[in-house]
């Protein structure tokens, strides 16, 4: 290799001075410089190998270094990273307008580059890179060059193997070299823009308002750079109709207004003029009239006894919205008899399909039987509510049974009652032997009830007679009792003793 | 009515698309806007593969190979990153039709393109390289009316010609190649190029 070079330089060295002359201004005229020295910003490279906001700085280093090849002068890095800190520019990879403005103004950068890293692998084996680059020219923020190269050790392989990558580095030379191939050696002019409305913020509440409420519209605007002016003036127009500005001191604006009665949508426009008659209009934003409040209706999952809406366990409420619409909350709330309330949920947007109450209150007491008013109501956007309420009678408590037997020669007097004031739909007993033979069975719809059972003649001793008791009331709350041995009632022994099975029975 | 219908045709043309048709395959609402490429605003791409960073590499790689010789003119993307963050959306992100407006209005674009990395798959560990590709991009007008979809998916492998040459070894080469393609198809069915503004020396 050494001895191929000397030779080399021996025989440039025998070439004519005129050759070389001319050898080195056709390489002179070939080379990508610029004609005039173009400054130019190179950002740190955004690596999204990190993550979405890593930064590599090795790469960047290289890409400058490189840009620096081409004639470019570069910007001095201390310089640009003491830049950001200033203008806090966090986000790599991607600037603003404004932020590239900024560039030219504090910087004099005529060209700005960034760009992003898609990949990189630096094992030998796998070693893979992408950078996307794009070129900015600083004075209208114009796009004038972008470019992307990927390169993986694979890509180059050969099939003797010789002279293959084995290493990130070794990929460079050919990366680079087609990553900035097509690279601009010269910038098209323009004629920098003069007039610039560059909005940093608005802020534009509420957006859905009643007729007649405040809409308060704030902007900012991006301080003015270099040969910018300031317009002459600002209209900001809602509907088309101007609306007075209540701050006009540049770089802020603030309006209030009066919500119009006429239903809709109405975009806020911004109009800038200036002196030299040129406008610009940009939207700011919408708004919502509503002038309708919603319309809610409340449908209950219950059954039905004279003309009264009941539930004994779970109550399904369905509330719905008549005209549908979205909504900003709504809330749900039980009354008692007194007034009282008992329940209450509340939560924001979307209205539940179905709700389900079981009888508790808010703290989570079972609620006593009686009464209760059940209100919705709903918000929506704009601020409007309505309101829906219905009543629904709690009804659980089960009949309350009670037996009392007597022995009268040979005849047991059996007397039934419930102590529950509920109508009953239905009640049945039935009494077994010890054999598990039906002595006999009762009925009926009414309590208290005397039952007589006749025992048969040869009963001597314990006669242990079985009773089961089934009573279920109108509201469908239902008691099954069971008596394992009523003759001991008889004998006054405690009827709780005998007791031995009490249960509801779930029927709904 | 008719817009909900027109949200769900991408997705039919989607499956549709996967069943041998030409790649990558564009589906046409309406015509393209005059002058729209003039000022086209990339807006970030959606992310459903699951790949680190998916979106944000494929958007920065589509940005550059957009912006390459096209003759189409591209926002700074920093633009449409404020905007994103001024109207409190998230990056993948479709505006509404009042945002596109707002959007439109602001930044004065004349074309909107907004996608969907379906798919994103790289395996280098394996021998050759597996690497696989499938997205969705759709382009709206300043109204936020959608005019084009396209719909794209490759493999790495689906490049080899001979024994290894040709084949695609990495995420981001396919992303570029696929790039060119769908561009490529763009100018074909009549993307027209923005005439130039500014004069070169």
């Amino acid at each position: 290799m050494r001895a191929t070079t000397g030779k080399t330089n021996a025989k440039n060295r025998a070439l004519p001075a005129g050759v070389v002359l001319v050898t080195l201004l056709l390489m002179t005229a070939a080379s990508p410089a610029p004609a005039t020295t173009t400054t130019i910003a190179v950002f740190p490279l955004l690596d999204l190998t990190r993550d979405n906001n890593g930064v590599n700085y090795t790469l960047s280093e290289e890409i400058r270094s490189r840009i620096g090849q081409l004639g470019f002068q570069v910007l001095d890095k201390e310089r640009l990273m003491a830049f950001m800190v200033r203008h806090r520019i966090r986000t790599l990879g991607r600037l603003t307008s404004h932020q590239i403005a900024l560039a030219r103004e504090k910087l004099g950068a005529d060209l700005i580059l960034t760009g992003t890293v898609g990949e990189m692998h630096s094992d030998p084996i796998k070693a893979a890179i992408n950078i996307s680059l794009t070129l900015i020219r600083s004075s209208d923020a114009t796009v004038i060059w972008t470019g992307s190269e990927s390169l993986a050790s694979s890509d180059l392989t050969t099939l003797l193997g010789l002279h293959d990558p084995d290493s990130l580095g070794a990929l460079y030379t050919v990366f680079f070299k087609r990553l900035l191939a097509s690279f601009p050696s010269r910038v098209p002019r323009t004629t920098i823009p003069e007039n610039r409305l560059e909005i940093a913020s608005i802020a534009l509440y509420p957006r859905y308002v009643k007729p007649g409420d405040q809409v308060t519209c704030k902007i900012k605007f991006h301080g003015l750079l270099g040969q910018t002016t300031p317009p002459q003036s600002l209209v900001l127009t809602a509907g088309g109709k101007e609306i007075p500005l209540e701050d006009e001191e540049f770089p802020r604006l603030k309006a209030h207004w009066a919500a119009p009665e006429q239903e809709g949508e109405q975009s806020i426009a911004l109009i800038a003029t200036w002196k030299d008659g040129r406008q610009i209009q940009r939207e700011i934003g919408t708004y919502t009239i509503d002038a309708t409040p919603p319309e809610i209706a409340l449908t209950l999952g219950a059954r039905e006894k004279e003309g009264q809406l009941f539930f004994n366990k779970r109550l399904k409420i369905i509330p719905l919205l008549k005209r549908p619409e979205p909504i900003s909350r709504w809330q749900i709330t039980v009354f008692d008899q007194d007034g009282e309330m008992v329940v209450r949920q509340k939560a924001a947007e979307h209205i539940p399909r179905r709700l389900t109450w079981s009888g508790q209150t808010s703290l989570g007491d079972q609620a006593k039987d009686g009464l209760y008013k059940i209100v919705f109501t709903v918000w929506d956007r704009a601020g409007w509510t309505a309101e829906a309420e219905t009543e629904i009678l709690l009804k659980r408590r089960p009949p309350n049974l009670a037996l009392a037997v007597e022995k009268k020669n040979r005849v047991f007097e059996v007397t039934v009652t419930d102590n529950n004031p509920t109508p009953l739909a239905f009640w049945w007993a039935k009494f077994y032997a010890k054999d598990g033979h039906l002595i006999t069975l009762a009925e009926g719809e009414r309590l208290p009830a005397d039952i007589r059972l006749p025992l048969p003649d040869d009963t001597t001793g314990d006669m242990g007679i079985e009773c089961l008791l089934l009573a279920q009331d109108v509201y469908g709350n239902q008691i099954r009792q069971t008596v394992r041995d009523i003759t001991r009632l008889a004998l006054d022994e405690d009827e709780g003793d005998q007791l031995q099975e009490t249960e509801w029975i779930e029927e709904f | 009515m008719l817009s909900a219908f027109r949200s769900a045709l991408p997705i039919l043309f989607l499956l549709l698309g996967g069943c041998g048709s030409e790649l990558p395959a564009l589906q046409t609402f309406a015509r393209p806007p005059a002058n729209g490429s003039c000022t086209m605003v990339l807006l970030p791409f959606a992310d459903r593969s699951g790949y680190p960073q998916a979106a944000d590499i494929f958007t920065s790689i589509f940005y550059a190979r957009l912006g390459r010789d096209t003759g189409y003119t591209l926002l700074p993307a920093g633009d449409i990153s404020d905007l994103y963050i001024q109207l409190k959306m998230y990056p993948g992100q479709r505006p509404t039709r009042d945002q596109f407006k707002m959007i439109s209005s602001r930044l004065d674009a004349g074309i909107f393109i907004s996608g969907e990395i379906l798919t994103m798959e790289e395996d280098l560990e394996s021998h050759p390289p597996r690497t696989r590709l499938a997205l969705l991009i759709r382009l709206y007008d300043r109204q936020g009316t959608m005019f084009w979809s396209t719909y794209h998916r490759r493999r790495g492998e689906d490049y080899r010609q001979v024994l290894h040459f040709g084949r695609i070894n990495t995420i981001t080469s396919l992303a570029r190649r696929m790039a060119d393609e769908i561009i490529q198809l763009w100018q074909e069915k009549g993307l027209q190029p923005c005439a130039p503004v500014s004069s070169i020396p």
